[in-house]
């Protein structure tokens, strides 16, 4: 089951990552460009917020410098008197109610020789105005800023703001403008007249600042002292530059230092307050000198681009989830039959050749290999019935062939040595059919009181009619050959054997089969050999002495039961004691390797000098099979191979003798 | 259980009870006694919060209440009209009182050198002090004008005096061409304004020939003869509490500053802590002057006799007090 699940992962998998990449750039580059037009928007949002900041705070601020330079001006005129100055403080203060207090303040011994401090100073009290006369050895007025700073610079200033202690604990400012008199034709000053400006409102104004969450403002004086500020603890405790040096942040005194010049700005930077980075905005406020800070903090500013993103993000996310449904669903689809062909067909190749094809309702390119299959599952089914079939018949012939065989082995002699009795010679035979039978026979049997008849033979064909034709031939020799052996009272003839023989088989011979025997008879008495040959190979003769192996002059005659009518002669010679006859059909000589090379009559005759001081027939027989099964070196015998080894012991070998 | 817990409170009232009694028997022991400092709480005055903070005063008998000073308050005055039976004030204060016949008792110098400077700003046309001739500087009064008015006097320059206020605000906003300042304050308060130490240009007297003493504690001879054992144990745990400040500057600073809360005064930890080491270099010498420093404490008769002859130039005093009717702690 890996491949077709391999399959639809595969191909879900690479529609879906590219689908992913895609989708992914898409929302990273929809973040990028909502987030730069945010921040732009956002930034000029803080600027407009910070300039109509100091726009509201300069709209109270820049007034109500004009009132003490009214007032200053009337004293220059010289006009009031005292009870007129006080009066014109109380006036200022019913008319202007963002002043709390107004304080005009003489030069030590200005007014009068005889007064040090004359400053009569009108304020605001729960009680309602109340008047006073500043100065005096603990209130060195023209010590103190507000009196000295307009005194030395000849020019109207703000106080730094202050918490007023007397006047309710309220934030205040003091603007004050110097004003003069002419001594001796020299311009010289002769006073100070001071506004004292309730900030609460300032202070209520820059605190209710809101920045989306966190943000917030902050007033700075001309020193960099906070006037408000978020922090508990930090307005008109510390300055930005205290701060910066406790919190070793170098960009913000800088920031500083370019506020308290009156510069106006947007940085980038990192509230101390709140931790968070942001931007922070400052303009100065120009009537004062005062400096105004809004500092928005850049994860809220960016929490819409965020929102904007994670939407994209959803909506991008719900899109792949869809797609990968569909995706795997469709590869569902078409894999799925694919899968269960893939199951029908291991089924099929186990051997259920009904086992059923999935149904595929489309029309494509599985359908027509769903169509294919089911037809290769027909062709098989048929096939595998046709074959069963054939096997079987083919089973019950080899069967019958290897019953064949049995048969055809059984009617050999098998019993070796043959005549255990007889001692006068020894004889071993093998017969390997290429096939279950053969066409290959050999015999032996006794023929008479002194002979002993020996046969090799080798049908033409092969196989069964072979096999058939063989066990005739082999059965007419001996029927023939023991007809006769009473009759001939001057010995065995094998020509003549051969010749009755060769008639029977050709009588009715309609296949024009033919067989090449050789026929011998052995005299135990005296070595002497009676032979027929009907076109079979020539013996070979192995002497006992040091002679060399030689083929046996056979007459070279027809083969047998080709033809009726042919006669064969008898040859004879002699075998001395301890010769050996070797017979062999053309299986042994034309034997092949794999490079299609003969066995050859040459190797044979190798063979048999090499074996000159062999034991017995039967292990020269042996080794002859096995030498030729050497040289074959694997190739397939191609006809049978039959061996028949004969040596002659004597008549007067200790062994025995079978006629005594 | 029941039994147990009324036991334990049992215990518990009784222990009380004892350590109540204990309290105001070790009380009633404790001798009353006041301390006027010069200024408003402020590292300036660490050593003596540090010490009352720590319980040094207690632990050699006294019942020290710390009697801040401020714009109004003058800390000899507080001592002469009875309010205070210690106060802190500059080497040359104590000389001039004495001379103008306070019968002032110095016992122990813990400024060895002088803080006071002299700042232009940078872009000032001042580049030699002889150039101030004639130009407004700001002095503060009293004590602080000294040093100034014997430069002055040296150099052969008349500055239009320009008296000071508590801010550097007509500096600031160039109302003077030179302001006064302490290293340990006003300095810090010009670079917490947004001053960088290139945009200053800062003469230290003490760098002029005029390195004079500062802040000592003093008290009236009565006081000392009747009580010179309450002197001694006032001065030591002082001493202990300076040594206590310096070695644990961040404990120190916290008690400074939840001081100045108490009182409302304005400040910051970074002005705090400035001020805390340039006292520690002007006590204990900070070896980028030349000058010697004596031991804390220790009143160098040099240095006596530097600012007496000081005073006596510039007629702020008609005869000179004799060093050994003035010094009357020593080191001990």
């Amino acid at each position: 089951m890996h491949l077709p699940r391999g399959l639809s992962f595969r191909l879900a998998a690479s529609i879906l990552s590219a689908t992913a990449v895609v989708f992914v750039l898409i929302t990273a580059v929809t973040y990028q460009m909502a987030r730069e037009a945010l921040l732009n928007g956002a930034n000029d949002n803080l600027k407009n917020l910070t300039r109509a900041t100091v726009n509201r705070i300069e709209s109270v601020l820049a007034p109500v410098l004009r009132v003490p330079r009214g007032v200053a001006y009337e004293m220059e005129e010289g006009t009031l008197s005292e009870a007129g100055m006080w009066q014109r403080e109380r006036r200022v203060l019913d008319d202007n109610a963002e002043i709390y207090g107004m304080a005009i303040a003489f030069e030590p011994f200005g007014r009068s020789k005889s007064q040090e401090y004359f400053a009569p100073y009108t304020y605001r009290s729960p009680l309602g105005p109340m008047q006073t006369n500043l100065g005096g050895p603990a209130y060195r007025y023209q010590y103190m800023d507000w009196y000295q700073i307009p005194r030395e610079l000849g020019h109207p200033i703000w106080s730094e703001p202050y918490y007023d202690q007397g006047g309710g604990n309220a934030l205040m400012a003091t603007c004050s403008v110097p004003f003069y008199h002419m001594v001796e034709g020299k311009r010289q000053v002769a006073g100070v007249v001071t506004a004292d400006v309730s900030l609460q409102w300032l202070k209520r104004l820059v605190d209710s600042v809101m920045v989306l969450n966190t943000g917030y403002a902050f007033l700075l004086t001309s020193t960099g002292t906070y006037v408000t500020h978020p922090a508990e603890g930090v307005p008109f405790n510390e300055t930005i530059f205290s701060r910066a040096e406790e919190h070793n942040d170098a960009n913000l005194r800088s920031i500083g230092q370019d506020m308290i010049r009156g510069g106006s700005r947007l940085v980038e930077t990192t509230s101390l307050h709140t931790g968070k980075r942001g931007f922070l905005c400052y303009a100065p406020l120009p009537s004062t000198g005062w400096s105004l800070a809004v500092f928005a903090p850049r994860d809220e500013l960016l929490a819409e681009v965020n929102r904007l993103s994670l939407v994209t993000g959803g909506l991008s996310a719900g899109g792949f989830l869809i797609l990968a449904i569909i995706v795997i669903s469709l590869s569902r689809t078409i894999i799925s039959p694919l899968r269960r062909l893939a199951g029908a067909a291991r089924a099929v190749a186990e051997g259920d050749l009904a086992a059923p094809l999935p149904e595929v309702r489309t029309h494509d390119e599985v359908r027509e290999l769903a169509d294919s299959f089911a037809h290769m599952q027909g062709s098989l089914a048929t096939y595998i019935k046709d074959l069963t079939v054939a096997t079987a018949s083919r089973e019950r012939m080899e069967s019958e062939l290897r019953i064949a065989h049995d048969i055809q082995m059984g009617i050999l002699p098998k019993l070796f040595p043959p005549f255990p009795d007889c001692g006068e010679f020894d004889l071993h035979a093998t017969l390997n059919p290429a096939r279950e039978v053969g066409g290959d026979f050999y015999d032996f049997f006794r023929a008479g009181e002194d002979w002993f008849c020996f046969v090799i033979g080798d049908v033409s064909g092969k196989g069964v009619p072979a096999a058939f034709y063989m066990a005739v031939a082999k059965t007419l020799i001996k029927a023939v050959a023991e007809s006769t052996k009473k009759d001939l009272a001057a010995g065995p003839d094998p020509g003549s054997i051969m010749t009755r023989a060769s008639n029977d088989l050709a009588q009715d011979n309609e296949s024009c089969m033919f067989v090449t025997i050789f026929c011998a008879m052995l005299n135990m008495r005296t070595g002497e050999v009676r032979s027929a040959c009907a076109g079979h190979n020539p013996p070979l003769l192995l002497p006992a002495g040091t002679g060399p192996a030689q083929w046996l002059p056979v007459p070279r005659q027809p083969v047998a039961g080709a033809m009726e009518g042919v006669e064969y002669s008898t040859a004879s010679f002699t075998m001395a004691p301890g010769d050996t006859l070797l017979l062999y059909t053309d299986g042994v000589t034309e034997a092949m390797n794999p490079a299609q090379e003969l066995y050859g009559e040459e190797r044979l005759s190798h063979f048999a000098e090499s074996k000159r001081g062999f034991v017995n027939a039967r292990a020269m027989v042996e080794e002859l099979e096995r030498d030729v099964t050497a040289f074959a070196n694997g190739a397939e015998q191609s006809d049978d191979i039959t061996i028949l080894a004969l040596r002659y012991l004597g008549a007067n070998h200790d062994a025995g003798n079978c006629r005594a | 259980m029941t039994k147990y817990i009324g036991t334990t409170r049992a215990a518990l009232v009784a222990f009380f009870a004892l350590f109540c009694m204990y309290g105001t028997a070790q009380a009633a022991e404790l001798k009353h006694a006041t301390l006027a400092l010069q200024w408003l709480p402020q590292a300036q005055f660490a050593g003596y919060y540090v010490a009352q903070a720590k319980g040094y005063y207690q632990d050699v008998g006294v019942d020290l209440t710390i009697r801040p000073g401020g714009p109004d308050i003058v800390a000899s005055r507080e001592m002469t009209e009875g309010r205070a039976q210690f106060a802190t004030m500059f080497l040359s204060t104590g000389v001039e009182l004495r001379a103008k016949g306070m019968p002032l008792a110095h016992l122990s110098q813990l400024v060895q050198h002088s803080a006071l400077l002299l700042i232009l700003k940078a872009t000032s046309p001042v580049h030699d002090l002889k150039d101030l001739n004639g130009r407004p500087v700001g002095l503060w009064d009293n004590e602080f004008q000294l040093q100034p008015r014997a430069l002055f006097h040296r150099l052969g320059i008349t500055p239009r005096i320009v008296p000071q206020s508590g801010s550097l605000a007509l500096f600031l906003l160039g109302g003077v061409e030179a302001a006064s300042g302490m290293w340990y304050n006003e300095y810090h308060t010009l670079l917490a304004s947004g001053l960088d130490p290139k945009d200053m240009r800062v003469f230290f007297y003490r760098d002029l020939g005029l390195d004079f003493p500062e802040d000592g504690l003093y008290t009236l001879d009565s006081t000392l003869k009747a009580d010179p054992e309450l002197c001694r144990a006032v001065v030591a745990a002082s001493l202990r509490g300076w040594q206590y400040a310096f070695d644990h500057e961040e404990e120190a600073l916290k008690i400074i500053m939840d001081r100045m809360h108490k009182d409302k005064v304005s400040t910051n930890l970074a002005h705090q802590r400035f001020m805390l080491r340039r006292m520690r270099d002007v006590m204990l010498g900070d070896g980028k002057t030349g000058n010697h420093t004596p031991p804390l404490g220790h009143l160098d008769q040099g240095d006596y006799d530097r600012v007496a002859a000081a005073l006596l130039e510039q007629k702020m005093i008609q005869a000179k007090p004799a060093f050994t009717e003035f010094s009357r702690g020593g080191t001990r």
